[in-house]
């Protein structure tokens, strides 16, 4: 009689403690889902709030994206540089006439097709390649393709003309 | 005991077994219907790119059959909507493994082609000869294209193709033979284009001209390496002065060839430059600091002055600001050049500002370079007062001034900007000096950010 108390108790105890466990890790769980947002921490990363009557703004969250997914770790003129191709290509009769059109063009961006585009964390240095990018600034010279030499597996790619390179890429014509 | 463990064993498995089966099927389901939406989509593509190059072709006959020109302006401006839709649904196709590009272009020329046309006879012009063969031989094209596609879709079969099975292709596989057609006829159709589709010069800003445009405003003698390397220390101001690093000089071969420099100041952290110089002439084309200003300390009106003195210390005393953005702690500010008086658009230099420091962390002086040259202007033929008399009668005008603009297709003209008011908005009405005719609107938008032009 006197061993199982204590051992009753013991139960209890593991029990409420498992409970716990369980509670404590779906909050976790809901917890960092909530921090993520729709897209990965964009929300949480900055204050961009949409603006009437800015009509840069759904330019600036895709380029900054791509910025993010294509040119992490590049020098900052090679993110200016890899946005600014994204914008000559609007400009371009041979490629579609929005952002979200060059972007998405079926096989266009590796990151669009391997679903990186979503998860990249999107930081200020993004933004703001991006935003100077849409107000002119062109390290690339007008090119509309920019590739990475050690890993670009088209052989049409290297049939372009080559402008310049800034960090891990090539940019051309 | 042991027949009981078996039995509890064999439950376990099957239990697992039907739980991954269940799981497994729900998998390929989602799967499924994910891919079927997808082939939706492709199909909606395919099938409104056949029905576009149909009515395309359609709507060139009619303007070619027509005698009115009121209706004429009519059919081009449909070609020039119906040409971006087509443009648009080719952009959506996944035939990314052949190339589209001509494709894309003859699509974006033919709508802005007939939209000058267009334009040309709401200004009451005629069109000439060589307009009216043109818009014969497009007519022709559109035909072509047309039954190309057509031919396709009849290689598809009575099943259809499945376009989806190209999204997903992975590199290196090969195409099934029924795809490998269907991937040769478009890049068939593209080929055909690159043959025949003719080059086209004329005022739109997808004409031919507009990319080969060559830079006006290099002036001066071919630079050395090192040369450009004083050039650019000098531009930073740290010309003389010590604690700083010169990575590996570039050479770039864009439309202004330059030598690409990163300069590193030693010590706390002031960013990195970039910056590009001429190759021809030594011009900085154009300048970036990877630094992020982290608070804003001084205001717009000094940075704005700090910009300001930073051009008129390089030679750039004549420049007038036509514009700022501020985005997060940094102002840009755009400047035009200014002769007699008069605006000068397009010889465009533009400026960033840290305002944490009122540093200059971005300069930009392609737009400059490309367009600076000596200009011939013509003499204004209205006063101010006739220009502000062409604007609309609900506008209640605020200034006006002369200035030269760029037109899309790069070609300059001197106007009166009138700035006035319609309703509360803001507009700027381009009223050519010369002719009356007025040019271009550009609607004012205020944000948190500056003034936007639209």
């Amino acid at each position: 009689m006197d061993g199982e108390k204590p051992r009753g108790s013991n139960q209890r105890l593991r029990l409420a403690l498992a409970a716990a466990l369980v509670v404590l890790v779906l909050a976790v769980g809901v917890y960092t889902r909530l921090q993520e947002g729709p897209y990965g921490g964009w929300e949480a990363e900055t204050a961009y709030a949409p603006q009437v009557g800015e009509p840069n703004y759904d330019d600036i969250w895709l380029l900054a994206r791509m910025v993010a997914s294509e040119a992490r770790g590049e020098p900052y003129e090679g993110q200016v540089a890899v946005a600014a191709v994204i914008v000559n290509r609007v400009r371009n009769p041979r490629f579609p006439g929005t952002v979200a059109g060059v972007l998405f063009e079926p096989w266009a961006f590796e990151p669009v097709l391997n679903g990186t585009f979503w998860s990249a964390h999107v930081t200020e240095e993004h933004i703001r390649a991006a935003e100077q990018a849409l107000n002119g600034w062109d390290p690339s010279y007008g090119s509309l393709f920019f590739w990475n030499p050690g890993t670009a597996t088209s052989p049409w790619i290297w049939t372009r003309r080559i402008i310049t390179r800034i960090g891990g890429h090539v940019f051309g014509l | 005991m042991v027949n009981v463990r078996r039995y509890v064993a064999l439950g376990l498995t099957l239990l697992l077994l039907v739980g991954g089966g269940w799981w497994l099927w729900q998998n390929q389901r989602r799967a499924r219907a994910t891919e079927y939406a997808l082939e939706a989509s492709y199909q909606r593509a395919f099938f409104d790119l056949m029905k576009n190059m149909e009515d395309l072709n359609t709507l060139l006959g009619k303007s070619l059959a027509s005698g009115s020109s009121g209706q004429r302006i009519m059919f081009l401006t449909s070609v020039w909507h119906e040409a971006e839709n087509a443009r648009s649904n080719l952009g959506n196709m996944p035939v990314g493994m052949v190339n589209m590009m001509r494709s894309q272009q003859y699509l974006a020329q033919l709508g802005d082609y007939c939209y000058i046309l267009a334009e040309k006879q709401a200004r009451g012009l005629e069109l000439e000869a060589e307009e009216w063969q043109q818009l014969a031989q497009l007519h022709e094209q559109t035909r072509e294209i047309y039954a190309g596609l057509r031919e396709i879709m009849s290689g598809m079969g009575e099943k259809g193709f499945q376009w989806r099975s190209f999204a997903s292709l992975q590199r290196n596989k090969k195409l099934t033979p029924q795809a490998q057609s269907i991937a040769d006829g478009f890049g068939k159709l593209d080929e055909r284009l690159r043959d025949q589709a003719p080059t086209l010069t004329y005022d739109g800003p997808f004409s031919d001209h507009v990319e080969e445009q060559e830079p006006k405003g290099l002036t001066g003698e071919r630079i050395s390496e090192a040369e450009a390397r004083e050039i650019a220390l000098d531009f930073l101001g740290l010309a003389g002065e010590a604690g700083y690093k010169i990575g590996e000089v570039g050479k770039t071969r864009g439309r202004i060839p330059a030598y690409s420099i990163t300069i590193e100041r030693e010590g706390e952290d002031r960013g990195k430059f970039a910056i590009d110089v001429s190759q021809q002439g030594g011009h900085v084309v154009w300048m970036l600091n990877s630094r992020l200003p982290r608070e804003s300390n001084i205001s717009l009106t000094e940075a704005l002055a700090r910009a300001e003195a930073f051009l008129a210390e390089r030679g750039l005393a004549k420049m007038v600001p036509t514009g700022t953005i501020r985005e997060g702690n940094r102002l840009s500010v755009s400047f035009a050049a200014q002769e007699d008086g008069i605006i000068i658009y397009p010889d465009l230099v533009k400026v960033t500002v840290a305002l944490d420091d009122g540093e200059i962390i971005a300069y930009d002086a392609l737009g400059f370079l490309m367009a600076h040259h000596q200009r011939d202007l013509p003499e204004p033929k209205l006063t101010p007062e006739e220009a502000e008399k062409k604007v609309a009668r609900q506008m209640e005008v605020q200034r006006t001034r002369l200035a030269v603009i760029p037109m899309s297709n790069l070609e300059e003209k001197l106007c009166y900007e009138v700035r006035g008011k319609v309703n509360g908005d803001s507009y700027l009405v381009y009223i050519n000096a010369v002719t009356g005719d007025e040019e271009k609107i550009l609607q004012l938008v205020e944000t948190e950010a500056g003034t936007r032009t639209m």
